[in-house]
């Protein structure tokens, strides 16, 4: 079967520190392939390589079995960056007539792309008004509407709702999953743990410029993550590096990690450990607001990975 | 693919009011103003002095007498229009304050026994001049000394006809007499023919000169400009990736800057000629039939190119498109002040006139000046334009090797 994307031994470097970390993976046609990581982790910068931005100092990368310096294949791709590339001054539809003839539309046929387009993302009222005047949310819309207009077969996208307040961010969703539905091959970067788990066929999660593991987010959940998390949230004055030394210290805790206010504990069982917890935390004198049990999430798989990559350190 | 660019960036640039004033309105202004300001029409009837007189030569007996200098001076004309504006004061304070205050040009006071020296011996007159600033105070003291030279030869005329008279026709020849007193009178008789110059100088032409001025002088600010901020501005507005990313290569998205800016540079230009043509009535040869004219477009054409690659030249020194934008418009307006571009260089001192020699933009409007306005052919221009092609070829190529390196550094970052 034909891949879509083929990247071998990637890397990408800046002065002395490696972006980009001898990275490899296939992507199939049709698949939708999320790479996840923390800010840092070297995504952006693997994207920019796979949409042809920036060329790699070691590796090899074939969209649809084509070298991607051939410039040709980059009509059958398309990119849709972090932040909105739109001009201000042009209105909506000079915008996505701009970015069509960069991909050999011309004339017509641009215009009605440009129109189609506009619809499909819900701005036709707006479609003659300056992109000056637009929202936040309505610019994401657009800037995904500018990376349909050549119907890629490979469409990349750089955290495409990074930034988003949860609303707009939910209608970017929606828009996803419709093109999720055309049978593209959809490339996309994060760092939402749910973005990636709701959008992706595939999911490669990546730290330090590596991928440390990849699969179908099922697939890491079974292999990463235990059955059940205790999720534990402390009351405001709480430490919770506190909280998790006490436990630490009367059970015998493997899998726990503090965040900001909250514990999660995982476990292959809830039943026994459920009450320990509470237990112990009420022995210590440390207050709670709530506990409850949890499906572990691909959010885990990531905190279990890099947490221990980072105590490996 | 390259048309994208001309098409995207004309629309951005027709919408920026900043721009389309410093690209279109400011020179247009320039234009105005120097056709009705700095060469107003009336600049080009002959001047007529303000002239006070004082006299007190009122009560003459005589004939020749201050207030017939004065009738005179009031009916003394230059191609139908008056020489003088004559003012007549009770005394010489009053005459003299006017002067200072710049109310009249210069003043004559008539002394008593005007009329008598006049007949019987030489008479003295007090002129006070003004002088407001060298030039004006040249002019009028020429203009009053002409006025006075030309006024006393008539008065000898009438003295030597008058004492003829008196000289008895025997053993002496009457005309050789007459011949010599009037040559005592003026023993030069120049005569003077006023010949129009092939080239320029009426109003309207020094009008053409400077519409071509105004050209130049966009061309080298707005194309400095256009060529600093071209990239800078897609990098800026976060769209450079984008681009990148797509099927376009770095050398036509080059070319599309490229286009772009020789596109608005022709546009600009265009207006600028039909509008000091059109509205400030600039005289501009053009004739589509002779080759020697279509020379024009393509010198235009090497100067947009050329500062244009200035232009990527400037992006090297400056970190936002804002700080090249205003180090552009900065630099394009000095050097169109220094270089001979819009002021004719022979006003400048030494120095100056040395930097506009060595200016390329200088010989590219220069050549142009000659065909359009002094219909000159080519064989007169051709070194300058050869000497304007060869730097733009040279600039060029820094300016899209430097388009490409940013491009690459870009990239690499």
């Amino acid at each position: 079967m034909e891949k879509a994307i083929r990247v071998a031994d990637l890397v990408k470097r800046f002065g002395n520190k490696i972006a980009v970390n001898r990275v490899s993976f296939d992507v199939k046609l049709g698949e939708v392939y999320g790479i996840l990581g923390p800010n840092g982790a070297g995504k952006s910068t693997l994207i920019s390589m796979i949409a042809g931005i920036m060329e790699p100092d070691e590796g090899r990368i074939e969209i649809l079995g084509e070298n991607i310096k051939n410039t040709k294949i980059r009509f059958e791709t398309n990119y849709c960056p972090q932040n909105p590339a739109l001009y201000e001054e042009l209105t909506g539809l000079e915008n996505l007539i701009f970015y069509s003839n960069l991909y050999g539309l011309t004339g017509r046929k641009a215009k009605g792309k440009a129109r189609d387009l506009i619809r499909k993302v819900g701005l036709e009222e707006y479609a003659d008004k300056p992109v000056k005047t637009y929202s936040g949310g309505m610019k994401k819309r657009l800037n995904l509407a500018t990376a349909l207009v050549n119907d890629p077969r490979v469409l990349i996208l750089d955290e495409p709702t990074t930034g988003l307040d949860p609303n707009i961010r939910r209608e970017v969703w929606q828009l996803l999953d419709e093109i999720k539905r055309s049978d593209r091959t959809i490339m996309i970067s994060t760092h939402y743990m749910e973005e990636a788990e709701a959008l992706s066929d595939r999911v490669a999660i990546m730290d330090a410029g590596k991928i440390i593991a990849e699969g179908k987010p099922e697939d890491l959940k079974r292999a990463y993550a235990p059955k059940v998390v205790i999720s534990v949230k402390l009351a405001e004055a709480e430490s919770p590096h506190k909280a998790l030394k006490a436990l630490r210290n009367r059970l015998n805790l493997e899998d726990a990690i503090a965040n900001e206010s909250s514990l999660r504990i995982y476990a292959e069982d809830s039943d026994t450990i459920l009450s320990s917890v509470a237990f112990e935390l009420f022995k210590a004198g440390i207050k709670l607001i709530s506990i409850r049990v949890d499906k572990p999430t691909l959010e885990d798989v990531f905190l279990r990975l890099t947490g221990r990559r980072i105590s490996e350190n | 693919m390259i048309k994208a660019f001309v098409v995207k960036d004309l629309k951005e640039l027709s919408r920026d009011k900043t721009a389309v004033f410093w690209m279109i309105v400011w020179p247009l202004l320039w234009l105005v103003l120097t056709a009705y300001v700095f060469i107003p029409p009336e600049n080009y009837t002959p001047k007529t002095m303000k002239i006070g007189v004082v006299n007190y030569d009122v009560d003459s007996e005589y004939q020749l007498n201050g207030s017939l200098l004065i009738d005179v001076l009031e009916r003394a004309e230059y191609e139908g229009v008056k020489l003088f504006n004559v003012l007549v004061y009770k005394n010489e304070t009053l005459m003299l304050d006017e002067i200072k205050r710049e109310k009249i040009d210069a003043g004559i006071i008539i002394p008593e026994g005007f009329g008598e020296n006049l007949t019987f011996n030489q008479a003295n007159l007090e002129i006070y001049v003004s002088a407001m600033n060298i030039q004006s105070f040249q002019i009028n003291s020429f203009m009053l000394d002409a006025f006075l030279d030309e006024f006393s030869v008539k008065i000898s005329n009438e003295k030597i006809s008058w004492m003829l008279k008196f000289i008895p026709e025997d053993n002496v020849d009457l005309e050789i007499i007459e011949k010599f007193l009037r040559g005592i009178a003026k023993p030069i008789n120049p005569a003077f023919s006023k010949i129009s110059p092939e080239k320029l100088i009426s109003r309207e032409s020094w009008i053409g000169w400077y519409t071509i001025g105004a050209l130049g002088m966009t061309m080298l600010y707005s194309g400095l400009n256009i060529g600093s901020v071209a990239l800078m501005e897609e990098k800026q507005k976060r769209c450079l990736p984008k681009i990148l990313a797509s099927p376009i290569t770095p050398s036509e998205l080059i070319a599309g800057k490229v286009l772009f800016g020789v596109t608005a540079l022709s546009i600009i230009s265009v207006i600028i000629v039909i509008f000091g043509v059109g509205v400030c009535g600039a005289r501009i040869y053009w004739d589509p039939l002779r080759i020697k004219y279509w020379i024009i477009p393509l010198v235009l054409l090497i100067l947009a190119l050329m500062v244009l690659g200035l232009g990527s030249l400037l992006s090297l020194v400056t970190k936002s498109a804002k700080g090249a934008s205003n180090l552009s418009t900065s630099l394009g307006l000095l050097l169109a002040f220094l270089t001979g571009v819009w002021f004719p260089k022979d006003w400048f001192p030494r120095w100056m006139q040395i930097l506009a020699e060595y200016s390329p933009a200088t010989w590219a409007i220069e050549a142009i000046r000659k065909v359009m306005v002094f219909e000159a052919d080519l064989a007169e221009v051709a070194p300058q334009i050869l000497a304007t092609s060869l730097v733009t070829f040279v600039v060029l190529a820094a300016g899209v090797i430097i388009y490409r390196k940013s491009l690459k550094k870009y990239l690499e970052k």
